[in-house]
């Protein structure tokens, strides 16, 4: 599944730069950081608005593959593993202070036609139905499964108990299998 | 997998800004931790500034160079100290590896004297010399000759009574441990354990002392002190008794209690007197003398 991992000429791919990592390497954590930081930036922006603290995670988050880069297993996308400890050091540093505004994102945007089209292409009917959910319920819907954290996790990032990211995942399913039949 | 789909400049630039609606966002995030391509369009259309990268690369690398705190540094940060105090508390010379073998040395003479003699006598010279080592160690965890960095750790803003007393503590359970490690090695029952109120007794006369004259000085009082009294009590005593018999009997039973009231009034005068455990005081007193 993974494209890279046969690297061509003097281009190192993400597991192998990964690995130089685990091996100590800093240039190699400096390139994986060149090549991962802006769309962590992006994607963390999503889930939380003050910059100074999409900062400091994303700083967080390369101290973290620095040291841990060994016990990647080889399995999966760099990309994905990165993600992972992302949005878990976002859940460490939010904990720390008080409760950011997550998940700020602007749901009043007009969306062109094009791109209906195109989402659609990925999700099919699936685009209309999470549209269509509150965005507490999007809210839950993206930390499980985009981001697939656990419940406890979950519940710790959005500052809910996790009785309710239980309760409020339940009714998307049902809201979505409603939207989609 | 969607090997053909891929998101258009267009779309990536209302993601990075956040800006987009959510099923076109699920569908970039859940497409970008895949595709190298849309992960190096992003990074070349989001607008942001190098230097903010190149800002953040360089803490990364700070925190990254940093070497890796000493072994009981790392210890105390574990135990959550913060980083500065657990630093500063580990610089203390107690904490070397010279003065903690040095007690390790004489406690394990005393429990090898203890295990090898008959009966609970054997144990006397444990219960006489357990008091002394917290009385010097205070000495060793707060006197200037003893920290290299005593003038420059005088001068941070860390330095203080809190700073002191911190060494002092840590250097004091440092003791304590051993000594419970031995007395356990020893294991005459509950007559092993009657050094705890006693020894925490002269560790607090001697605390006392410091906020008087000094560390140097009060650990020699102390010691002093300790060793006088019970060969005065001895000569005082009817001359059949044997020495220690007198030790022993100056530990036991009801005498535990008196333990405990000393313990009471020196861990409150020190209370009382927390201000006074300045190491710049020390570092005067040291000037003056």
């Amino acid at each position: 599944m993974s494209v890279d991992s046969d690297a061509v000429g003097p281009e190192r791919s993400d597991v192998q730069l990964l690995n130089a990592v685990g091996a100590g390497d800093q240039v190699a954590l400096r390139e994986l950081y060149e090549r991962h930081q802006a769309w962590l930036i992006a994607r963390l922006r999503h889930r939380c608005a003050d910059p100074d603290v999409v900062d400091e995670c994303l700083q967080d988050t390369f101290v973290a593959v620095w040291k841990s880069a060994s016990s990647y297993e080889g399995n999966g996308e760099v990309a994905a593993w990165i993600w992972g400890i992302a949005i878990r050091r976002l859940i460490g540093v939010l904990r720390k202070q008080p409760r950011q505004i997550v998940f700020a994102r602007d749901d009043t945007v007009m969306v062109s036609a094009e791109e209906h089209v195109l989402s659609g292409v990925q999700y099919g009917d699936l685009a209309g139905a999470l549209s269509g959910l509150s965005p507490e319920l999007r809210a839950v819907v993206q930390a499980t499964v985009l981001d697939g954290l656990t419940t406890r996790e979950a519940s710790r990032l959005l500052g809910i108990p996790a009785g309710t990211v239980k309760t409020r995942m339940m009714r998307a399913r049902q809201e979505l299998r409603g939207a989609l039949t | 997998m969607n090997t053909e789909w891929h998101a258009s400049d267009q779309m990536l630039i209302e993601y990075s800004n956040v800006h987009c609606d959510v099923s076109t966002a699920y569908s970039i995030e859940a497409h970008l931790e895949r595709c190298q391509g849309c992960r190096g369009t992003l990074a070349r259309l989001s607008g942001s500034r190098p230097e903010h990268a190149e800002e953040i690369w360089n803490r990364i690398a700070d925190v990254i160079d940093r070497p890796n705190p000493p072994v009981l540094a790392g210890c105390l940060m574990r135990l959550g100290m913060p980083e500065p105090w657990a630093l500063l508390t580990a610089a203390t010379r107690a904490m070397s590896a010279a003065w903690v073998g040095l007690q390790i040395l004489l406690i394990g003479g005393a429990v090898a004297l203890a295990r090898l003699g008959a009966g609970p006598n054997a144990f006397t010279p444990f219960l006489f010399f357990a008091p002394i080592l917290p009385a010097v160690g205070v000495v060793v965890a707060y006197h200037p000759r003893f920290d290299p960095a005593a003038e420059i750790t005088a001068c941070s803003p860390m330095a203080g009574a809190k700073l002191g007393l911190t060494r002092i503590v840590a250097v004091l359970s440092v003791t304590l441990s051993l000594l419970f490690a031995g007395s356990l090695i020893v294991g005459h029952g509950w007559i092993t354990l009657t050094w705890i109120l006693p020894t925490l007794a002269v560790a607090g006369a001697t605390l006392v002392v410091v906020t008087l004259i000094g560390a140097e000085q009060a650990s020699l009082v102390v010691v002093v002190l300790w060793v006088t009294t019970w060969f005065t009590l001895y000569v005082l005593r009817s001359p059949q008794g044997r020495f220690v018999n007198l030790v022993n009997d100056g530990f036991l039973g009801e005498r535990q209690w008196l333990w405990a009231g000393a313990c009471l009034v020196m861990g409150a005068v020190v209370y009382v007197r927390r201000d006074r455990f300045e190491l710049a005081l020390e570092l005067q007193r040291q000037g003056m003398s």
